[in-house]
């Protein structure tokens, strides 16, 4: 499903040349859960980043399903990621003027969903998730772990292809941090390719492999 | 239907996501909805006003058609084109040139002269007499009555609606009394529609027949030269310009003009059309004032947007991230355009909602400083208007869609904190330099407006009073003035025909025994006794008329006039020498030389020199003046007339201060107009000031907190703070300071004494403007330079 090669990011300024990536070739398969691991700084984020066509690498070669996207512009990349990718972030990311129940349906409506099956999808997502009685809730009315069921609610609604988590733990307690590991788990299950950036070891035991960098390269895999 | 009903849902909830975000924590929606708001009363008064003078007569049907008549005169070389001309000029057009289809003129008579009804019902009008093809040529919407049939009727007129209103509505048949109930009657022939106030005409009224005119003047309505005093206008046919009637034009001047007098008078008289539409947009100080007011209405609704769009800029790190959320999830650049603006047209929309409810409250003010009712401008401006309201949408709503566009979402969920310094830094320079530019306008139109209404005109006129005497009954008004003579607050008494004040009558003068006309001059008409020793004009050489001797056959004149004579016709003093008047003929003997004074305003000064003659005869005294040893004496004074005039309650009598400052009404309208453009501007400035601190000192402050634990002190703080914006605010205020010379200066070019520019008025605007921005900066930052840095480094 996604295939890396040699993919280079390198950050400049004025007088700074800072390399993220230094050549990082790794493949994903379909139904994979793969966790990327490494110190702060190694360039987890920004591979997470490139893998949800959030930012282009300088160079190299990026496929998501066969298609090259590695040098697509922001509106083309943006098209690929309507629907395909759904993205779980440290902080939440929710947005404060919305009910869950309106963030959740924020990728439908941008994927043109009729209105009832868009209630329909959201209704159904958010019992899933065991949120529904939030519904009408804002995101400063939820707890951490809530919050964090309502962005996972809100990356999965579309059914995406791949689920891109930026340490999804890191901002919670243990119990809800073991309680969004499972749900991610599960959609895993289902069939759903997630790939999570975490600092975790007990995250990363979720995982079915660990990816390590250091210094914006792999360090030999870990296969679990 | 279904489809359409699930779209208009999908909007509405748009907009309900777009409408609570008006309370988003750290976007100040509300601040800038109010700057807005603010910023678009001020500009769209402005903007209507620019509108409504730009649609003078442009109205009605056929109206770029209709063009003025003017009286073209070369006289020794100069050349002068006046929009009046001689009774018989505009009929003899249409009587000459097939291409016109319709010809009137008309001549005021009277204005602000009290009409009364059968019934004694008295208000006051414009009295104007009007030949009968008025309405072929204006498409004026009769009411009532047949117009053609009334103004070819003597002792017959027409009269628009609101005036029929005032004097009982149902007046069509019945009479009208001019000035008194026992002065000469009209019969009311028809009713009109009133003239719109963008008009030319609007100041006509009672439209007296013209073969009333044996009544009330001297019958030039034939003349075809001399007694220059009717409004002609034409209607040419469609497709017909005024170079095509020049043949005609000319075949008229051969058939109709004494031209060989003309040409030993020294005079070559031709006609000319100018277009109506263009009549009072091509006036210099109508078009000045359009100018200005344009770049004012400009400068406010500019720096309102500006405003928003620095609150806007200010607010972006805080929204990006949720931009990026969007983003992620599918939103195109469309989409976050989409957004953003639909929320910038809620803000528009309450701005416009909150910019008409400030106009509605400030209602009176603000008709009362742009001489219109507001639904006039506002409604005879509205395609201008929507030109605004469209700007202001596009720069509200695009750029700040741009700007979230252009931000990277990987950098976004980065803790975005780029500031857009200079962004901001870029539009507060803006707002600096409008507010600048405003404020020093300001001073200089205050000290203009001072300057006019202190400037001497040549006499003292702090303690003269006058009566307008024609509201009193000629028998009467001689009492009025005996018993004024007898009261101790009275120093003199002395009458006139017209007003210094006033731009006044023309004539030509010749010398007897020569068919030259040697100039042009400024009519006094009739003084009384006394006249300029009562107002206080020296007398340069002679004497002045007085009782004892034979005065009607003398005539003084102005030190200007004898200059001119003296470089005209080699005199070396005036005083001895006979000239003959256009309109007194004589010869008349010149008594007297006064020193000249300013006739008219600064703003429309008569600078031609001037001559008056002398009069007994009360009834051509339109006009009394009383010098009081000190104004005290004014109560007094109009005590005496409320007790002898008893038929006449208006009567009054009026310090010249008033007469004076009135003359200066539009300067005065404008000093306010400027005052409140330059304080909204200020304040909105001020407004985008704090908004910029308040984010700075918020980005800053951790590194306050590292400086203070290092040492620094608060001036030290203060000084970063201060420094960075007068680096900003220095080069503003400069800009903004030459942009204020430049209008300053094309706005004085129409007044004849102007306040000067000087360096130091300049110089003083500028530092009390830094002096305030500092004032603010210090105060802004004053608490966070002051505060404990732990608190600041906790947080981080």
């Amino acid at each position: 499903m996604i295939k890396l090669e040699n993919i280079q990011k390198v950050f400049r300024t004025e007088e700074v040349e800072t390399v993220a990536l230094g050549g990082v070739s790794l493949e994903v398969k379909k139904g994979e859960f793969v966790a990327i691991m490494g110190p702060s700084g190694c360039g987890k984020s920004t591979l997470l980043n490139i893998l949800g066509l959030l930012d282009n690498p300088t160079d190299g070669t990026y496929w998501l399903d066969g298609e090259e996207v590695g040098k697509l512009k922001e509106s083309q990349r943006t098209k690929v990621r309507k629907g395909q990718i759904g993205f779980v972030f440290q902080s939440f990311n929710l947005i404060d003027e919305l009910n869950v129940e309106e963030n959740v349906e924020l990728p439908l409506t941008y994927l043109g969903v009729p209105k009832k099956e868009r209630r329909q999808r959201v209704e159904e997502v958010l019992r899933r998730m065991a949120i529904s009685h939030r519904a009408h809730h804002f995101p400063q009315q939820l707890s951490g772990g809530q919050q964090q069921r309502v962005a996972i609610a809100r990356a999965v609604v579309m059914n995406p292809k791949l689920i891109l988590a930026d340490e999804p733990t890191g901002n919670l307690d243990s119990k809800n941090g073991l309680e969004v590991m499972q749900l991610l788990t599960e959609l895993n299950q289902e069939g759903t390719t997630v790939v999570m950036v975490t600092h975790s070891e007990r995250d990363a035991g979720f995982a079915q492999r660990i990816i390590n960098l250091l210094d914006g390269q792999i360090v030999p895999e870990v296969k679990l | 239907m279904l489809l359409w009903r699930n779209f208009a849902s999908e909007k509405n909830k748009k907009n309900m996501k777009a409408l609570k975000k008006l309370n988003q924590h750290g976007q100040h929606n509300w601040t800038k909805i109010l700057c807005l708001a603010i910023g678009l009363a001020a500009g769209m008064v402005l903007v209507g006003k620019v509108g409504f003078e730009l649609s003078w007569d442009n109205f009605f049907p056929a109206s770029d058609r209709i063009y003025v008549v003017h009286e073209d005169i070369i006289r020794d070389g100069e050349y002068h084109s006046y929009p009046q001309t001689a009774g018989g000029v505009a009929p003899g057009m249409k009587q000459y040139c097939p291409q016109v289809e319709a010809a009137t003129r008309y001549t005021d008579f009277a204005s602000h002269m009290p009409v009364l009804n059968e019934e004694g019902k008295r208000v006051r009008a414009n009295f104007a007499l009007v030949d009968s093809c008025f309405f072929d040529v204006f498409p004026f919407h009769v009411i009532a009555g047949d117009a053609k049939k009334t103004l070819s009727q003597p002792e017959c007129c027409m009269i628009p609606r609101s005036l029929a209103e005032k004097l009982g509505g149902d007046i069509v048949g019945k009479k009208i009394f001019y000035n008194r109930r026992d002065g000469w009657a009209l019969t009311v022939g028809g009713i009109y529609e009133d003239i719109p106030l963008n008009s030319r005409l609007h100041d006509l009224q009672v439209m007296v027949s013209m073969p009333t005119i044996t009544r009330i003047m001297w019958d030039g309505r034939d003349n075809w030269v001399g007694n220059d005093r009717y409004l002609g206008y034409v209607r040419l046919a469609e497709g017909i310009t005024p170079d095509d009637l020049k043949p005609q034009i000319e075949k008229m001047k051969r058939e109709r003009l004494p031209l060989e007098d003309l040409e030993k008078a020294g005079t070559e008289l031709g006609f000319s059309l100018t277009p109506l539409r263009e009549f009072h947009i091509n006036d210099e100080s109508t078009r000045n004032m359009a100018w200005i007011l344009s770049l004012l209405a400009i400068v406010l609704i500019g720096c309102a947007v500006l405003n928003y769009l620095l609150l806007v800029v200010g607010g972006i790190s805080r929204r990006a991230r949720e931009m990026a959320v969007h983003k992620c999830y599918g939103a195109q650049a469309n989409n976050l355009y989409g957004m953003v603006f639909r929320e910038s047209s809620i803000h528009l929309l309450l701005s416009l909602l909150l910019a008409v409810f400030i106009l509605w409250v400030a209602k009176d003010t603000v008709e009362e400083l742009v001489g219109a009712p507001l639904m006039v401008l506002l409604t005879s401006s509205l395609p201008w208007l929507l030109v605004v309201i469209v700007v202001v949408l596009l720069l509200t709503g695009l750029l700040p869609g741009w700007l979230y566009n252009r931000i990277p979402v990987a950098t976004a969920f980065k803790n975005y904190s780029q500031t857009h310094r200079w962004w901001k830094l870029l539009l507060l320079a803006l707002q600096f330099a409008f507010a600048t530019l405003l404020i020093t306008l300001l001073a200089v139109v205050g000290r203009q407006y001072q300057l006019m209404v202190n400037d001497s005109p040549g006499y003292d006129y702090s303690t003269l009073g006058m009566i307008q005497g024609d509201e009193i009954q000629p028998q009467q008004r001689q009492l009025v003035i005996d018993e004024l003579r007898k009261l101790s607050v009275v120093e003199s008494v002395t009458t006139s025909t017209t007003m210094l004040t006033n731009f006044q009558s023309g004539d030509n003068i010749m010398l007897p025994g020569e068919d030259r006309e040697y100039m042009n001059v400024a009519d006094l008409f009739y003084v009384g006794d006394g006249y300029h020793h009562v107002i206080g004009i020296p007398l340069v050489s002679g004497r002045t008329f007085t009782e004892e001797v034979d005065t009607l056959a003398e005539v003084m004149v102005s030190r200007s006039f004898e200059q001119r004579m003296q470089q005209l016709a080699g005199w070396d003093n005036a005083v001895g020498k006979q000239i003959i008047c256009t309109s007194f003929q004589g010869p008349y003997t010149i008594v007297g030389v006064y020193e000249d004074v300013r006739m008219g305003s600064i703003a429309c000064p008569d600078e031609r020199p001037s001559v008056c003659f002398y009069s007994k005869k009360i009834e051509y005294m339109t006009i009394v003046h009383i010098r009081f040893h000190s104004m005290e004496g004014l109560q007094e004074a109009n005590e005496l007339i409320r007790k002898l005039v008893l038929d006449n309650p208006d009567v009054v009598i009026y310090p010249y201060s008033q007469i004076i400052a009135e003359t200066y009404t539009d300067a005065k309208r404008f000093r306010s107009t400027v005052l409140i453009g330059g304080l909204v501007a200020l304040v909105i400035a001020l407004i985008g000031l704090v908004g910029y601190l308040a984010g700075e000192i918020n980005r800053r402050q951790k590194e306050i907190a590292i400086r203070k634990v290092n040492g620094a002190r608060t001036a030290e703080v203060l000084r970063l703070f201060l420094y960075d914006i007068m680096r900003v605010a220095i080069p503003s205020v400069v800009v903004g300071t030459v942009a204020a010379y430049a209008v300053a200066q094309l706005w004085l070019q129409q007044f004849s004494v102007k306040t000067p520019l000087s360096w130091s008025l300049f110089t003083c605007c500028a530092l009390s403007l830094l002096a305030v921005i500092l004032a603010i900066v210090g105060i802004g930052c004053y608490r966070v330079a002051t505060n404990n840095p732990v608190g600041y480094l906790k947080n981080e």
